[in-house]
C-alpha cells in the first residue's frame, strides 16, 4: 500500500507555494504581456509580417537590412547624443536640486520640493506643446531669459544643431523624479560622518566629493542605469515637436521605429530594430553593472 | 513511496502551461473577411438587431448629428463612433484588424487608401457601387481615382480639399504691386524674386514680413511640395512597380524651392520665421501680417473670418508651369470605407452609403467649410454661400475639377514623408546635406526598396 504524504507538508513548502500564489499577479502579467510579446516578437523580426499580407519567413534578413539602412544609423547616432547628454544633465541638476532642498534652512522646503516634482508627472505630450513655445527663437521664454544675458539663443528646435541639445534641456523638465531619488538618499547619509570629515579639517567640497557622493552612490548609480534606458527610447519629444527633423537631427530610434510598423507596414524590420534595441540597452546595463563594482559602495562596504 | 510537493519546477511549468494556453487563444486567426455577404443571409438580418461600430479621424460633431438620424431611421442600428485625431487612427485600425476586431466603417485619410487595399485591408466595394447605383463621374476625379486601387474600388469619397496660392493684398500694394492680380506662379524665376522683394527685416536682420516659403514649414503652409511638382509635370512613380522619385523634374522642382528658400535667406533666416507658431487657427503668420504669400488649403477662409476679419487677401490656384490658363491642384480629404474582416457588410455599407450622401456631404461642409467630393454638393448654392467669402469658395470648389491627387501606391506613405514633410527627405536639400540630385536619388532608393518589398510579400 503506498502511503500518501500531504500536499505542502512542510513549513518551507507552504511559504513557497504562497510566495508563488502572491507574486503570481505580477508573475502571469509578465509572462502574458512582457515576455509573451517578447517571443513573439522575435518570430515577427524573422518574418515579413506586415499584419495584412500573408507572412513568409525571411530568416536574419531583417538584420542584415539594417546594415543598409543609412537612417538607422543616423537615428542610432542622434539617440546616443542625446543619451550622452540627457543623462548626466538630468543627473546633475537632479543632484544639485536635492542638495539644496535638503538643507534644513531654508524657508518653504516642502512646498519647492512638490513644485519641483509637479512638472515630471505632467503628461508629456502637454509638456512637449508647451516647450514648442518655451523654446521658439524670437518669443520664447529660454531666448529671453538668454537675452537678457546678453546672449542670442539659438534656434532650437529649426537648427539641427541645437535640436537635440532644445530636446535636452527640455528633459530637465522631469528633473524632479531624481530629485525625489537624491533626496531620500541625501537623508540616509549619516551625520557623524560629516562631522568626522570636518574634525579632519574637509571643506564643503571634500565632503561631498568623499562622504556624499559614495553613501549616495548607490542612488546615483539607479538613477544612470534608468536614465540610459529611457533616453534610449525617447520617443515622444520628437514625436510631437519635430518629427525626426530639422534635417533628421531628432530622428530618435523608436521614432523610426515607429515609422516602420506604423506608417509603412513594416512589422518585421519594426521588430527586428526593437531587438538590436533591446540587446544594446541590455549590454550598456550590464557594462555599467560591471563599473559599478568599481564606485557604488552599499550599506556595510 | 510517492510524494508530492509544490515545487518551483513545477509551478513554472503550471505557469507556462497557462501562458502557452493564453497565447494559443490569441492567436487564433480572426474570422474571414465577407463570408457572411457571400451567403447573402446578411439580406434576411436586416431586421435584426445589428450593432456597427463607426471610426472617424475628426468630424465628431457631424459623425454624431448623422449618426442620430440615421438611428431615427433604423433604430434596429446600434452605432458605436469612435474618433481619432488626424493620423492617429492608422496604428489603432492596424492592431485592431491585426486582432480580428476592426470596424465596419473608417472616415480615413483617402491617400493612405491604397496602402490599405494593396495589403488587403479594406473591403472591395464594387458589388456596392453597382447595387446602390453610384456613380463615379458624380464625384471629382481626383477624390475618386484615390479610392481606386488595381483597378477596383475601395472606399467611397467624402470630402477633400484644395491648395492654393495666398496673397496678402497689402503687402503688395506697400511694394507697388498689382494687388488683386495673383501672384505670377507660371513663372518660377519671378516667384524668386517676387519672394526676395516681398521679405523685409528688422534692424537686428530678424525677418518682420516673410515674402514666401514654398515648403511646408511647422505650423503654417501646406501641400505646395504636391502641387509644384504637378506644375512642373513631375510623376512620382513610372508605374506600380517602379518609383521615379528621381525624375529629373523632380530634382528641378526641389532645386527651385532650395532656390526659393536662399532668396529669402536661407534655411536658417526661413526655420527661424517658421519655428513655434502654433498650428491652431488664431496663431496663422499670415493671417497678422507677417507672410506675404503662402500655399495653403481653402479651409483659411472660415480661419481668415473668424480671427482675421480685416485681412485683405486674395486666393487663386497654381498655374502649370509656363502657362497662363492652365492650372493645378491638390485634393487631399477623406474617405469613407469599410475595413477587412468587418461583419454586417449589408448593414454597414447601407450606413456607410447614408454618411457618404448628399445631405450628409453638404451637412459636413455647412459645419466645417471644406469642400464636399460629390461635385453636387460642392456646388450647391447653400454651401457656397454659406462661405464668409462665397466667390472664393466657388473658385476654390469648382478648382477640384482640375486638381490632381497623390500617388496611388503602397508606399505613398514613403513618398509623402520624404517629399513633403519636415525631418527628412526635402532637408536633405534645405540644409544643404546633399544636392537636389543627390537627395532624389536617395529617395529613389528607399521608396523602390519599399516598393520591391511590398511586391514581394503579395
Amino acid at each position: 500500500m503506498v502511503k500518501r504524504t500531504p500536499i505542502l507538508r512542510s513549513l518551507r513548502a507552504r511559504e513557497t507555494f504562497w510566495f508563488y500564489v502572491f507574486a503570481s499577479p505580477w508573475i502571469l502579467g509578465f509572462l502574458l504581456f512582457y515576455f509573451g510579446p517578447m517571443i513573439a516578437s522575435f518570430w515577427l523580426s524573422l518574418t515579413n509580417y506586415s499584419v495584412l499580407l500573408p507572412t513568409r519567413f525571411m530568416g536574419f534578413s531583417n538584420y542584415s537590412a539594417m546594415f543598409e539602412d543609412n537612417l538607422l544609423g543616423i537615428s542610432i547616432w542622434n539617440t546616443a547624443y542625446y543619451a550622452a547628454l540627457a543623462v548626466p544633465t538630468s543627473m546633475a541638476a537632479g543632484l544639485g536640486l536635492a542638495m539644496v532642498l535638503n538643507r534644513g534652512d531654508l524657508r518653504g522646503r516642502s512646498f519647492l520640493r512638490s513644485a519641483f516634482y509637479v512638472p515630471a508627472i505632467m503628461p508629456l505630450v502637454a509638456v512637449s506643446i508647451l516647450w514648442i513655445w518655451l523654446l521658439q527663437p524670437r518669443f520664447g521664454l529660454i531666448n529671453t531669459l538668454l537675452y537678457f544675458l546678453s546672449i542670442k539663443g539659438p534656434n532650437w528646435l529649426g537648427d539641427p544643431a541645437w535640436s537635440k541639445p532644445g530636446l535636452v534641456v527640455m528633459n530637465l523638465t522631469g528633473v524632479g523624479i531624481n530629485m525625489v531619488i537624491f533626496l531620500a538618499a541625501l537623508q540616509g547619509v549619516p551625520t557623524h560622518l560629516y562631522e568626522a570629515a570636518e574634525l579632519d579639517g574637509a571643506n564643503r567640497l571634500r565632503k561631498f566629493w568623499h562622504v556624499t557622493i559614495p553613501m549616495i552612490s548607490p542612488a546615483i548609480f539607479f538613477v544612470v542605469v534608468i536614465g540610459f534606458i529611457n533616453s534610449f527610447q525617447v520617443f515622444t519629444q520628437a514625436y510631437i515637436m519635430t518629427e525626426g527633423g530639422p534635417a533628421d537631427s531628432t530622428l530618435f530610434y523608436v521614432l523610426y521605429l515607429y515609422r516602420h510598423a506604423f506608417n509603412y507596414f513594416k512589422m518585421g524590420y519594426a521588430s527586428a530594430m526593437a531587438w538590436l534595441l533591446f540587446v544594446v540597452i541590455v549590454a550598456l546595463t550590464y557594462i555599467q553593472f560591471r563599473l559599478s563594482l568599481r564606485w557604488v559602495h552599499y550599506g556595510g562596504q | 513511496m510517492m510524494t508530492s510537493t509544490f515545487s518551483r519546477r513545477r509551478f513554472l511549468q503550471y505557469s507556462a502551461g497557462g501562458l502557452g494556453a493564453a497565447l494559443a487563444a490569441a492567436c487564433v486567426p480572426a474570422a474571414p473577411a465577407m463570408e457572411e455577404a457571400d451567403t447573402g443571409a446578411a439580406a434576411d438580418e436586416s431586421m435584426e438587431a445589428v450593432n456597427l461600430e463607426f471610426w472617424s479621424e475628426g468630424a465628431a460633431d457631424w459623425a454624431e448629428e448623422q449618426i442620430e438620424k440615421y438611428q431615427e431611421m433604423m433604430p434596429s442600428v446600434s452605432i458605436e463612433f469612435v474618433t481619432f485625431k488626424w493620423g492617429e487612427m492608422t496604428p489603432k485600425l492596424m492592431t485592431a484588424s491585426a486582432g480580428g476586431a476592426a470596424p465596419h466603417i473608417t472616415r480615413q485619410d483617402r491617400f493612405r487608401m491604397a496602402g490599405w487595399a494593396g495589403r488587403g485591408g479594406a473591403t472591395l466595394l464594387d458589388d456596392f457601387v453597382d447595387q446602390y447605383g453610384i456613380n463615379a463621374d458624380d464625384y471629382f476625379p481626383a477624390t475618386w481615382a484615390e479610392g481606386v486601387w488595381d483597378g477596383r474600388v475601395y472606399s467611397i469619397p467624402f470630402n477633400t480639399d484644395g491648395r492654393f496660392i495666398i496673397w496678402n493684398k497689402d503687402i503688395f500694394a506697400e511694394h507697388g504691386l498689382e494687388a488683386d492680380a495673383p501672384p505670377p506662379t507660371q513663372d518660377w524665376e519671378a516667384m524668386i524674386g517676387l519672394a526676395e522683394q516681398l521679405t523685409q527685416t528688422n534692424d537686428d536682420g530678424a525677418v518682420e514680413v516673410m515674402g514666401f516659403i514654398p515648403s511646408q514649414m511647422l505650423g503654417y503652409g501646406n501641400g505646395g511640395d504636391y502641387v509644384y511638382a504637378w506644375a512642373n509635370g513631375a510623376e512620382f512613380m513610372k508605374d506600380e512597380r517602379t518609383a521615379w522619385m528621381d525624375n529629373p523634374l523632380l530634382v528641378e522642382t526641389m532645386q527651385w524651392q532650395y532656390d526659393c528658400v536662399n532668396a529669402v535667406g536661407g534655411i536658417d533666416v526661413a526655420s527661424e520665421f517658421s519655428s513655434g507658431w502654433p498650428t491652431v487657427a488664431g496663431f496663422n503668420p499670415f493671417g497678422t501680417g507677417r507672410l506675404a504669400m503662402m500655399v495653403s488649403g481653402d479651409w483659411n477662409l472660415s480661419t481668415f473670418a473668424r480671427y482675421y476679419e480685416d485681412l485683405n487677401f486674395g486666393l487663386a490656384p497654381w498655374r502649370i508651369r509656363g502657362t497662363m490658363d492652365q492650372y493645378t491642384g491638390f485634393a487631399g480629404g477623406f474617405c469613407l470605407a469599410i475595413p477587412a474582416g468587418a461583419q454586417n457588410l449589408e448593414e454597414s455599407f447601407e450606413l456607410l452609403n447614408f454618411l457618404a450622401g448628399l445631405d450628409s456631404q453638404i451637412a459636413h461642409t455647412l459645419r466645417y467649410q471644406n469642400i464636399p467630393c460629390l461635385i453636387e454638393a460642392a456646388l450647391d448654392e447653400d454651401v457656397i454661400n454659406s462661405s464668409p467669402y462665397p466667390d472664393l469658395r466657388r473658385l476654390a470648389n469648382e478648382s477640384m475639377n482640375y486638381a490632381n491627387f497623390r500617388p496611388i501606391t503602397p508606399v505613398g506613405q514613403e513618398i509623402q514623408d520624404l517629399w513633403t514633410f519636415p525631418g527628412t527627405g526635402r532637408d536633405w536639400v534645405f540644409y544643404g546635406q546633399k544636392t537636389p540630385e543627390e537627395a532624389c536619388a536617395d529617395m529613389q532608393e528607399i521608396v523602390q526598396k519599399a516598393l520591391d518589398d511590398f511586391w514581394a510579400s503579395v
